[in-house]
Order: structure tokens, then C-alpha cells, then sequence
């Protein structure tokens, strides 16, 4: 179950970035030969921040999200747990906070267009309450599979290898 | 004061190992949950959001996908044939195509850590086979990234521009001059270096003229893309952001249909990697969205620029004042974060000196990019001991010769600033 909607997430990023870039050259492309079309940017800037906040996601639940632990691992485990459980604890916090004024922002941006496109900034505010759910998902995810100390340590995984 | 508190919250959160964009993000935001705070919260959330509606930042995602692009598009192992060529027949040969070869790789990668990552995977064994010792051979190619970075394009200088309102296009057009300096005074310390432990060259003689021009033109799509990014820059064919968009193609044409190495599976995977890539640094971007609207709302770089025009009587010794401080937070934290948290403060401040921002971009973007190569937090050093496997201490003892030049290269910058403002002075009137 997770593994599907782990690389339906992952799809789905890599499409809004495909689409970011795309919609980028389209309109710089229509630009440079004198024949600008109106909502290139914004569209851009739409798929942007969806791109965003779920590779932020992807990014937490593989431990990659940077972190200094220079300090930390030098600690006893029993301390490194009950300070690394107080952040835990503060992130969740600080997400289920920004989901719930987040939503409130979206339904009150519902009505307000965005520049020339007409496509409701709603849409764009949307992506923060919904991508900080997300991270509460993977938050969570992430402690039940790696335990409290691991949750925030990177995977040993090379995708981000393989492509240097 | 509250500010000062917020960010000693944020440090201190960063201290104990929480991720830097939730420390930052967490810090920004518990300044709307102050009782004395009569802002409504939802500003904070919209701070958020707000943060990434920016024409100029959208040459951020386009440029990490086009620096993995460029890294499957066959292109890197050309450029390590071309750069050998130059320079492998000096002592210490090796190395001195390394920091060749980070000058090349700075006209197509922005970033250090990339390619301070490439290269050791590249070069790094060979050259520890070769006699080098494993400390050296890390310090130098973790140290060549800094070229990288400052050669346009260059990510950690796209920021700088979008955060301080500075021409994106003019700070890239301002790394070209002190990216060479540093090249060349980087090569003059591994020579120095080479000579005295006899680190040996890997090419008899010096590369024919035939050699190199056949080197320059299998590499000669690498070698093109900068300068059609620049010409195009200088001359309004597009904007940085606009140019993010046709290098993403441009290198697409050169690893599908010029060099024919790069297929689906290539391309996807380094969306992959761009993904989490943007991910990581966006995250960061956004949370310090709420704290640089507190920093503004509470008039820090006023406060700051008041306080140190009357300290300081020239701007020569407040430029130095800053460099050390930022030198020692780039050491501590990474040079994303630093500018993140700092341009917004600093740009006014020394604007109201009198010094260009442009100057101090070239600047600030060195040593903090710099911090990221040395102890106790540096994620260049960690890369590249972690792929060498070479021990912190050696690879700290063997840097120490490189960071005197970088120093030096820095020092002429500070001390001159025609070195970086007369090419786009020239070029951009």
C-alpha cells in the first residue's frame, strides 16, 4: 500500500517539475520571438510550489531534510532520544499548526485570482496546508520504521547517486 | 530584541539537530504566538506561501535540474579528458586537473557540493592510487567546489539576488573574475605542494596543439553553454529564470541527440534527484519566509546599519568586521541557511555604506560557500571524506595551505572592488 503511494508521490513531483519546466520554456520561448502569451509565469509559479512542497516531503521521509547533529550524537542515547523526541514533538507541533491556519488561508483565498491566468490563488495556497499534512504522515511513517533517533538520519539510498 | 531571541532560538533549535528550514520555520513562527504580538498568525502562514510566488526564484529548481542534467549528459567525461590534458603535465598533475576540471564543471553546475560529490567519485580513487595522500586528495577537490559556486551559473549567488534585490545577471556576470583568481591561486598552492612531496605529473609533456583542439571540441557544448547564457543575459534575450528554461532543454538536445548517452531512464532519474534537491533547499526557503518578514517588521537592518555606521568609520573595516563574523557562521552552519537568515539584514546595511551589494554578493557567497569545505559543520568536508573515506583531521591539516589562498583571493577582492564590478560595470554599463 505504501509503496504505491510512496511512487504515486514521487510520479506526481516529478510530473510538476517536468511541468514547471516546461511551462517556463514555453513562455520564455513565446517571449523571445515577440509573441508573449499572458499566465505563462504564473502557471510556472503554481506548478513550482506543489513541486516543492512534495519533494519536501519525499526529502523528509528519506531523512534528507540538512540537520546538524555534529552535537547530538555525541550525547548518551537516553539523552539523544529524549531531545530528538522534543523536536519531533515541535515539528509536529509547528506542522499542525500551519495545516490548520493554512486551510483557513486557502478558503479565504478562494475567490481572489491570481494575476492574469484567473487560476484562484487558492489552488497555490492549498499546497502549503496539504504538503504539511503530508510531513505529519511521513513524520510519523518515518518514527514507527526507523524509531525515534533514526527518524531524522539520512537513507543510505542512491538516487541521489546514481545521478552524479 | 525579540528578533535577537528568535534567532538565538532558531540556532539553539538547530543545535540540538532538529532540521534547519523546521528550526528556522519554528523560530519565525513562535514570534506570532508572543503575547505581545498583535499580527494575526495567518501572516505567518502567508509568509509562507508568498515566499515562492517569485519570478526570480524559479531559476533555483530549473538550475539543480539542469546541474543534474548536465552531470548524465555525458558531458563530465569529456571535460575530465580536456581538463587532464591542460594541466595533468604539471606536478601534481592530477590534482591541478581537478581544480581545472571545477572551473570547467562551475559553467554548467552551480553548485559546490556537487561537484565537490562528482569528483571524488571521478578522480578521487585514481588519485590516491597515484600516491596522494588521501587527506590532500580530499581537501583539494572538496575545496575546487568553491570555484564551481562562484563561476555563473551559481545557485548560492541566484539567492543572494533573489533575497537582496540584487541583478541576478549581474552577479553572474561579476564570479567570472574572482572564479578564475581563485582558480589560479588554488593551482599555484597545489604546485607549491606537489613539489615539495614530489607528487608526480600524470603526461610527459605539454599537450600539442592538436590534442587540445580536439579535446575542446568534444567538450565544446560544455564550453558553449556559459557563454550563450551570458551573451544572452547581457544583451535581454531572456532573464536568469528565462535562461534556466532553454539551458533545461539545451541540455536535454546535447544528452539525447549530440552526445546520445541520455535516455528516459537518465532523465528520470535525475528529476529524482532534482525533486529531493528542491525539496530540501525550498523548505528552507519558505519557513525563513516568516522570519525575514519579522526581521523586517521589526526594523533589524535599521537598527543594525544605525548602530554600525557609527562603529565602524570606514567601509573597508566594516566589510572586514562582516567577513570574519561571516566566515565563522559559515563554518558552523550551511551557506544556504547563512544566506537565507543574513542577506535580508545585511544587504541594507552595507547598501547604506556605500557598498555595492553586488561587490558584497561576490563576497559574502566565498566565505560561506567556503564554510561549507571546513570544521566542525561542513557538508562539502562530509561528502568527501564520507566517498574518500579520509579521517576529518587529515583532510583539516591538508586544507589549511588552501584556505591561505583563499583568503588571499578574498583580501583582493575586499581590498579592490574593481576586480569584481569592472567586467559587469563594462559589459552591463
Amino acid at each position: 500500500m505504501w509503496h504505491w503511494y510512496d511512487k504515486g508521490e514521487e510520479w506526481l513531483a516529478i510530473m510538476l517539475l517536468g511541468g514547471t519546466s516546461l511551462t517556463m520554456l514555453v513562455s520564455s520561448t513565446a517571449r523571445a520571438i515577440g509573441n508573449p502569451f499572458a499566465g505563462g509565469a504564473e502557471l510556472a509559479q503554481f506548478l513550482f510550489i506543489w513541486t516543492a512542497v512534495l519533494g519536501a516531503d519525499i526529502t523528509l521521509r528519506h531523512g534528507g531534510q540538512v540537520r546538524i547533529d555534529a552535537l547530538v550524537i555525541r550525547l548518551p542515547i537516553k539523552w539523544q532520544r529524549l531531545i530528538t523526541s522534543l523536536c519531533i514533538g515541535m515539528m509536529m507541533l509547528f506542522l499542525a499548526l500551519l495545516t490548520w491556519y493554512g486551510f483557513a488561508l486557502a478558503a479565504s483565498n478562494w475567490q481572489r485570482p491570481m494575476g492574469v491566468a484567473g487560476l484562484s490563488y487558492g489552488y497555490i495556497t492549498l499546497a502549503l496546508p496539504v504538503g504539511a499534512l503530508l510531513m505529519m504522515l511521513s513524520m510519523i511513517r518515518r518514527v514507527f520504521t526507523n524509531g525515534i533517533i533514526g527518524s531524522l538520519v539520512a537513507d543510505d539510498d542512491d538516487i541521489v547517486e546514481e545521478a552524479l | 530584541m525579540t528578533a535577537a531571541l528568535l534567532l538565538g532560538f532558531g540556532l539553539l533549535l538547530m543545535a540540538i539537530g532538529m532540521p534547519v528550514a523546521f528550526a528556522i520555520g519554528i523560530a519565525g513562527f513562535s514570534y506570532f504566538l508572543l503575547p505581545e504580538t498583535f499580527l494575526p498568525t495567518g501572516i505567518a502562514v502567508q509568509r509562507i506561501v508568498s515566499s515562492t510566488q517569485s519570478f526570480p526564484l524559479l531559476a533555483v529548481p530549473l538550475f539543480i535540474f539542469i546541474g543534474h542534467l548536465m552531470n548524465a549528459s555525458g558531458i563530465t567525461p569529456r571535460l575530465v579528458h580536456l581538463s587532464t590534458l591542460l594541466a595533468g603535465w604539471m606536478s601534481g598533475g592530477l590534482a591541478q586537473a581537478s581544480i581545472v576540471l571545477s572551473t570547467l564543471m562551475g559553467g554548467v553546475s552551480g553548485s559546490a557540493v556537487a561537484d565537490a560529490a562528482m569528483q571524488s567519485r571521478v578522480l578521487g580513487k585514481s588519485m590516491v592510487e597515484g600516491g596522494y595522500s588521501p587527506g590532500f586528495t580530499g581537501a583539494v577537490l572538496s575545496i575546487g567546489g568553491l570555484i564551481t559556486a562562484t563561476i555563473p551559473p551559481s545557485i548560492g549567488l541566484i539567492l543572494y539576488g533573489y533575497l537582496g534585490e540584487v541583478s541576478i545577471g549581474r552577479l553572474f556576470i561579476a564570479g567570472l573574475v574572482p572564479g578564475f583568481l581563485l582558480m589560479v591561486a588554488l593551482m599555484v598552492t597545489t604546485y607549491i605542494v606537489a613539489k615539495r612531496r614530489g607528487y608526480q605529473p600524470v603526461r610527459q609533456h605539454l599537450p600539442t596543439g592538436g590534442e587540445v583542439l580536439k579535446a575542446l571540441r568534444s567538450s565544446i557544448w560544455a564550453i558553449l553553454f556559459p557563454v550563450w547564457l551570458l551573451v544572452g543575459i547581457r544583451y535581454g534575450l531572456f532573464t536568469p529564470s528565462e535562461a534556466g528554461a532553454f539551458a533545461v532543454a539545451y541540455a536535454l538536445l546535447v544528452g539525447c541527440v549530440i552526445h546520445r548517452v541520455m535516455g528516459i531512464k537518465e532523465i528520470l532519474n535525475a528529476m529524482r534527484a532534482s525533486v529531493r534537491d528542491i525539496g530540501m533547499i525550498m523548505l528552507i526557503i519558505m519557513f525563513s519566509g516568516i522570519i525575514g518578514y519579522v526581521v523586517s517588521f521589526e526594523r533589524v537592518p535599521q537598527t543594525i546599519a544605525e548602530l554600525t555606521l557609527g562603529v565602524f568609520s570606514s567601509h573597508i573595516t566594516l566589510l572586514l568586521a562582516v567577513a570574519v563574523i561571516l566566515v565563522l557562521l559559515g563554518m558552523l552552519l550551511e551557506a544556504t541557511v547563512v544566506v537565507m537568515l543574513l542577506t535580508p539584514i545585511l544587504v541594507p546595511v552595507i547598501k547604506a555604506a556605500g557598498v555595492d551589494p553586488v561587490h558584497f554578493g561576490l563576497l559574502m557567497m566565498t566565505l560561506v560557500t567556503f564554510g561549507g569545505m571546513t570544521p566542525p559543520v561542513g557538508i562539502s568536508m562530509y561528502t568527501v571524506c564520507g566517498i574518500l573515506r579520509c579521517s576529518f583531521y587529515d583532510y583539516s591539516r591538508e586544507l589549511l595551505p588552501f584556505s591561505v589562498a583563499v583568503f588571499i583571493v578574498v583580501l583582493g577582492i575586499l581590498f579592490f572592488p574593481n576586480i569584481v564590478l569592472f567586467l559587469p560595470n563594462l559589459l552591463l554599463g
